[in-house]
C-alpha cells in the first residue's frame, strides 16, 4: 500500500507538474528538497550565453547571485538577481550592462521521505521578478509557478523541475508577452573520493524542455542536453555545466552553447 | 577512424563501469576519518543516532548546525556515508531524545535508533 502511494507521487509529480524552470537556473539538484531550518545557501554563477538571429551573434555574460534561507524545514525564500554583461550584439536588439530585476520565490514542502535506502521529496514554488530597477516604461512581472520532485536511491540523484511562466506580464495591458512551460531533468551520482575526506564528486546529466508559446507569432519547443558535474564539500560546492541546444534554430532567436559555472556556499 | 571511435568507446564502457562496480567509488570506502573520530571521544559523554535522509557532504553540514543548536551539545559530526550523527554532551549535561529527534527532523533528516556505544569494561 506505501509503495502504492510513493508510486502515484512519483507519477503524479511527472504528469501534473507542468512548469517551467525559473532562468537563472540550469543546475537542478536539490529542487525537490527543501532545506533545513536557518540555513543559509548563497550561489554565484557565472553564464556565458551565445545567441544568433539570423547571421548575427548576440554573446551575454550573465552572473546570477541566488540567496536561499531555510525559514522552516517546510518554507524556504530565496532572492536572485543577475548582473548581465552584453559582450558581442550584432543583432538590432538594444541590450546594455545593467542588473536585472529581483526575482523573489517561496517553496513548500509537499512530501518528503527518507529511508535507509532512499529520499524522496516533492517541493511546490511560486515566485516573481519585480520591476524596481527596470528603466523602461512598461513595468512587467514574471510570475512562476511549479513543481519539483527529487529522488535519491543510494548515492543516484534524480531531480525533475517542472515550472510554469507568464513572460512579462504587463499588469496595465493584462497580459503576458509569452507563456511558457519548462520541463527539466537531472540526474547525477555521488563518487567518494578516496583520500579526499567529505568530498564528493557527481557528474551529472541534464535534460530540458522548453515550450514557448508567445503572445502573437508561433509556439516553438527547443531543449537543451547538458552534461557537467558537481564537487561537493560539507560547505561549499563547485558546479560546471555545459548546456547543447537542440531544435533551437525553429525558434525566433537560434540558442547557442552555454556554459555555467558557479559556486554554492553553505552555512 | 573506426580505431578512434572503438578507443573512445572502450574509455566509456571503463569509466561506466568504475562508477558502477568499484567499491570505492559505489560508496563502500570506510569512512576512516570518522570512525577515528568516534574512537577518539570519550564514550560517557557521546551518543550516536542513526539519520536517514542526508545524501552529500552538504547533508552534514546542515544535521551538523541544527544539533549544536542543542543546548548541552558540545560538538557534532554527521556522516552521510555511515548514516549517522556522533553527538558530544557538555559534561554534566542532560540532553533528551526528543530534543535531539526534534533537531534531526528540522533539518529535514528521520531520526533512525539510537546507538548505544559498547560499554568500556576496563
Amino acid at each position: 500500500m506505501k509503495n502504492k502511494i510513493l508510486s502515484l507521487t512519483l507519477l503524479a509529480a511527472f504528469l501534473f507538474s507542468f512548469g517551467i524552470r525559473t532562468k537563472a537556473e540550469g543546475i537542478s539538484v536539490d529542487a525537490g528538497l527543501t532545506p533545513a531550518q536557518d540555513r543559509i545557501i548563497v550561489r554565484l554563477q557565472y553564464r556565458n550565453m551565445l545567441n544568433r538571429m539570423g547571421d548575427n551573434n548576440m554573446v551575454m555574460h550573465m552572473m546570477p547571485v541566488v540567496v536561499v534561507y531555510g525559514l522552516s524545514s517546510d518554507v524556504t525564500v530565496m532572492l536572485r538577481n543577475v548582473y548581465r554583461a552584453v559582450g558581442t550584439n550584432e543583432t538590432m536588439m538594444e541590450m546594455d550592462n545593467r542588473w536585472m530585476d529581483p526575482f523573489l520565490m517561496g517553496k513548500v514542502k509537499l512530501y518528503r521521505h527518507n529511508t535507509r535506502v532512499y529520499s524522496l521529496g516533492v517541493a511546490g514554488f511560486a515566485g516573481t521578478t519585480f520591476p524596481v530597477l527596470n528603466s523602461s516604461v512598461s513595468k512587467t512581472y514574471n510570475p512562476v509557478i511549479g513543481v519539483n520532485a527529487s529522488f535519491r536511491p543510494g548515492l543516484w540523484s534524480f531531480d525533475l523541475n517542472n515550472a510554469y511562466e507568464w513572460v512579462n506580464y504587463n499588469t496595465e495591458a493584462s497580459r503576458s508577452a509569452a507563456r511558457q512551460l519548462q520541463i527539466n531533468l537531472a540526474v547525477s551520482r555521488n563518487i567518494l573520493l578516496p583520500g579526499i575526506e567529505n568530498w564528493v564528486l557527481a557528474p551529472l546529466q541534464e535534460f530540458s524542455f522548453a515550450r514557448n508559446n508567445p503572445a502573437s507569432g508561433e509556439s516553438s519547443s527547443f531543449g537543451f542536453i547538458s552534461p557537467g558535474f558537481q564537487l561537493v564539500s560539507p560547505h561549499v560546492k563547485f558546479e560546471t555545466l555545459y548546456q547543447i541546444p537542440v531544435n533551437s534554430s525553429k525558434t525566433a532567436l537560434d540558442y547557442g552553447g552555454r556554459l555555467i559555472v558557479g559556486l554554492r556556499f553553505m552555512f | 577512424m573506426k580505431k578512434k571511435k572503438n578507443t573512445l568507446l572502450f574509455v566509456a564502457v571503463v569509466f561506466f563501469l568504475l562508477l558502477t562496480v568499484n567499491p570505492v567509488f559505489a560508496g563502500g570506502a570506510e569512512h576512516e576519518t570518522f570512525a577515528a573520530e568516534k574512537d577518539t571521544t570519550s564514550q560517557e559523554n557521546v551518543v550516536y543516532y542513526e539519520v536517514f535522509g542526508m545524501d552529500c557532504p552538504g547533508c552534514q553540514s546542515a544535521l551538523e548546525k541544527q544539533v549544536k543548536k542543542i543546548d548541552g551539545v558540545a560538538d557534532a559530526k554527521a556522516s552521510f556515508k555511515e548514516k549517522q550523527v556522533v553527538i558530544e554532551m557538555k559534561p554534566g549535561a542532560k540532553v533528551t531524545d526528543e530534543e535531539i529527534e526534534k533537531r534531526i527532523k528540522k533539518a529535514n533528516f528521520t531520526p533512525g535508533k539510537k546507538i548505544e556505544p559498547a560499554k568500556n569494561e576496563e
